[in-house]
């Protein structure tokens, strides 16, 4: 691993300050960043660590479940508000990766990678959630921009996701016998709509698969 | 370089280290605890699990610099200091849980948190599932299930109650 400045800031405007300017990258849980700067595939000169900023927790607002970002697998796997509002989002955090990856691998980190075989990018679009930054609110098909690409630029930060509460859901996945990562993953959800206009049908099924596509994509 | 301290296994410590220094090589060249062992190096095998405040993880996929005042426990913690064993190592021992020993460490580290955050019982199918993150090159995953399930009626000084699947 190439050498860098480490940063622990403790207030977000230090964070988004420490990361603009310079080609310094964001450190969540590490757990795609760390192997990255292993192996040499990013030589960033300094590494702005977000544990230290607070943005943890879980909460209901409305009809929707705010997930902050730095909120880990494990906290959204046990959350009891997740089981109860979005009991396919528990399930989801619950099988991504091992324990170890779950204890520390964050849902912010998870999205503004965008692996394509990662589970989450999967659920915020197929549950239409949204992504709150230090600049903006965007829709997850704006965020999405292709494999390992996302709306992010390099100062800015995911606060936290607001996923709005579907009347059903369901994720599914192939996983990689070693990282358990999706080889072909599925996500479906069911809205009632509130007031159907002319359509008969009352109820509306998307999904998106990640995994084999090479970007998340609605189906 | 940063100067870092933290306590590992009780006993505060020390070490100056690169921003770039992984916590496993903290653990094993700077405080020369070379039981939590190195096996695949891209977070997958598990050999380097160590307990960081409580929580299983994987040492060579966090930073040392991360560790600044967190409280670390690794194998060499367990057993007490006239040399009686960790229950879980002492069930390891009796059912014969492992043949060349190189994912032990790592095995045990897991396994505790694992029992820990079960108080409610579990199921061979659970044990199965919590290990993995944790591979063994020999296979001999039979006898590490069978030793977990043996330790956790001695962590939790009750019977294991029969857990729904």
């Amino acid at each position: 691993m190439y050498d860098f400045e480490y940063h622990k800031p403790t207030a977000l405007a230090d964070a988004t300050k420490a990361l603009g300017g310079t080609d310094a990258k964001a450190l969540a849980g590490g757990m795609t960043f760390i192997p990255v700067l292993k192996q040499r595939l990013a030589q960033p000169s300094a590494v702005v660590d977000l544990s230290g900023l607070g943005l943890t927790g879980i909460s209901l607002e409305g009809n929707s479940l705010v997930i902050k970002a730095m909120t880990t697998h494990r906290e959204v796997a046990t959350s009891p508000v997740v089981a109860k509002a979005i009991p396919a989002l528990a399930h989801l955090a619950g099988h991504i990766g091992d324990r170890q990856v779950r204890y520390r691998g964050t849902i912010g980190g998870s999205l503004a990678n965008n692996d394509p075989s990662a589970c989450y990018p999967s659920a915020v679009l197929a549950l239409g959630a949204t992504i709150k930054t230090t600049k903006r609110s965007l829709k997850a098909d704006e965020f999405f921009q292709g494999m390992f690409t996302t709306a992010l630029e390099p100062d800015e930060l995911i606060t936290e996701i607001s996923f709005p509460i579907p009347a059903k859901a369901a994720y599914e996945k192939f996983p990689n016998p070693a990282s358990r990562y999706a080889t072909v993953g599925g996500r479906r959800r069911h809205v009632q709509t509130l007031h159907p206009p002319r359509h008969p049908q009352r109820h509306q099924l998307i999904a998106r698969l990640a995994g084999q596509p090479p970007q998340p994509l609605i189906l | 370089m940063a100067h870092i301290k933290l306590t590992v296994n009780g006993k505060p410590a020390h070490a100056h280290v690169e921003s770039r220094t992984l916590l496993v090589e903290l653990l094993r060249d700077h405080l020369h605890l070379t039981g939590t062992h190195v096996g695949c190096d891209t977070s997958q095998c598990g050999a380097c699990v160590v307990s960081v405040d409580g929580k299983s993880v994987k040492s060579c996929t966090m930073l040392a610099i991360q560790a600044e005042g967190v409280h670390i426990t690794t194998i060499e913690g367990l057993a007490a200091a006239d040399g009686t064993l960790h229950p879980m190592q002492e069930m390891f021992r009796e059912h014969h849980g492992l043949q060349c020993g190189f994912c032990t460490p790592g095995m045990v580290m897991s396994a505790i948190d694992l029992v820990e955050s079960h108080p409610e019982g579990l199921t061979e199918q659970q044990i199965r599932d919590g290990l993995e993150g944790n591979i063994c090159r020999c296979t001999g995953y039979h006898n590490i299930v069978k030793a977990i399930a043996a330790a956790w009626p001695i962590m939790h000084k009750k019977q294991m109650p029969q857990a729904a699947e």
